[in-house]
């Protein structure tokens, strides 16, 4: 095979490969766990029930979603012993501007999603009173 | 140059928002539980998504599956791995670029309220695609 030809090969291939990766890196892993802190009690909320705290963390990656930077922001566990949550829900969630972030650091190896937490501080007595919390961010959600 | 464009062009649909929700079917009292208490339920499944997380075509809610297994307390993982990887990028050559996103969900749980010091006995796992990850 002639040496231009050959050269011509190689560079196909490499370009191949690296196509390949940046498909790879753009979509990126990573788990997020919905669980409470240790030794805790926490109810869990229904979709439509008031929510007074509403957290909304950004968890990054590194090695294309292989560990959490911070594992700790990857759990919602820490998200309600922070807020002292004795009620809570959970949302795991791609947003827009995290698909538009990966696709530049997903390139180097660090995606990220964001994990929302929204609850009570104490429970709600009944579903609907006038006292209770009024907050409800989460309504419209998918 | 122009390749090298039309490749970034052909990377933009790879990525997608999509989102999954961890709360309680109506009319239910659940627990959420600590990563580390023991879980005798544990159920593994996808959800899908097209059109880059904007139309969800199969998705099974963590609430639909607390209620059919009689769950008490629960705990969920969302989970993008490699073989989601792998199908976003096999589908998306495939269709000519329009990717299916899957997400991998495990929910685990009890059917009972784990009291400390009392583990719930472990029986063959019931969930309708154990894998791995429940078997751990």
């Amino acid at each position: 095979m002639p040496r231009k030809q050959k050269n011509h090969r190689i560079r196909h291939t490499a370009a191949q490969l690296t196509l390949g990766l940046l498909f790879f890196s753009l979509t990126g892993c990573g788990i997020i766990h919905m669980n409470a802190p240790s030794g805790s009690r926490v109810k869990l909320l229904t979709n439509n029930a008031p929510a007074s705290v509403r957290v909304e963390q950004t968890v990054w990656y590194k090695w294309w979603g292989l560990d959490p930077i911070n594992p700790s922001e990857a759990e919602g566990g820490t998200i309600i012993a922070r807020e002292g949550l004795t009620e809570a829900r959970m949302q795991m969630t791609n947003t827009f501007t995290d698909s538009l972030v990966t696709l530049v650091t997903g390139i180097f190896g660090f995606p990220r999603r964001t994990l929302i937490v929204e609850g009570n501080r104490q429970i709600a007595k009944t579903a609907v009173t006038p006292s209770a919390p009024v907050a409800q961010p989460s309504a419209g959600r998918q | 140059m122009k390749k090298r464009i039309f490749s970034l062009i052909l990377c933009l649909p790879l990525t997608a928002c999509f989102t999954s929700n961890f709360d309680a079917p109506p009319e239910t009292s659940v627990r959420i539980m600590a990563a580390d208490e023991p879980a005798e339920f544990c159920a593994e499944h996808k959800d899908w998504y097209l059109l880059w997380g904007i139309l969800p075509i199969w998705r099974t809610g963590a609430d639909e599956i607390i209620v059919r297994e009689k769950l008490v307390e629960a705990r969920v993982s969302t989970q993008d791995r490699v073989s989601d990887t792998l199908i976003i990028i096999g589908t998306d050559l495939l269709t000519g670029f329009l990717p299916l996103f899957p997400q991998t969900i495990v929910i685990e749980g009890n059917r009972t309220p784990h009291q400390p010091g009392n583990p719930p006995k472990m029986p063959a796992m019931q969930g309708r695609n154990r894998q791995s990850e429940c078997s751990s």
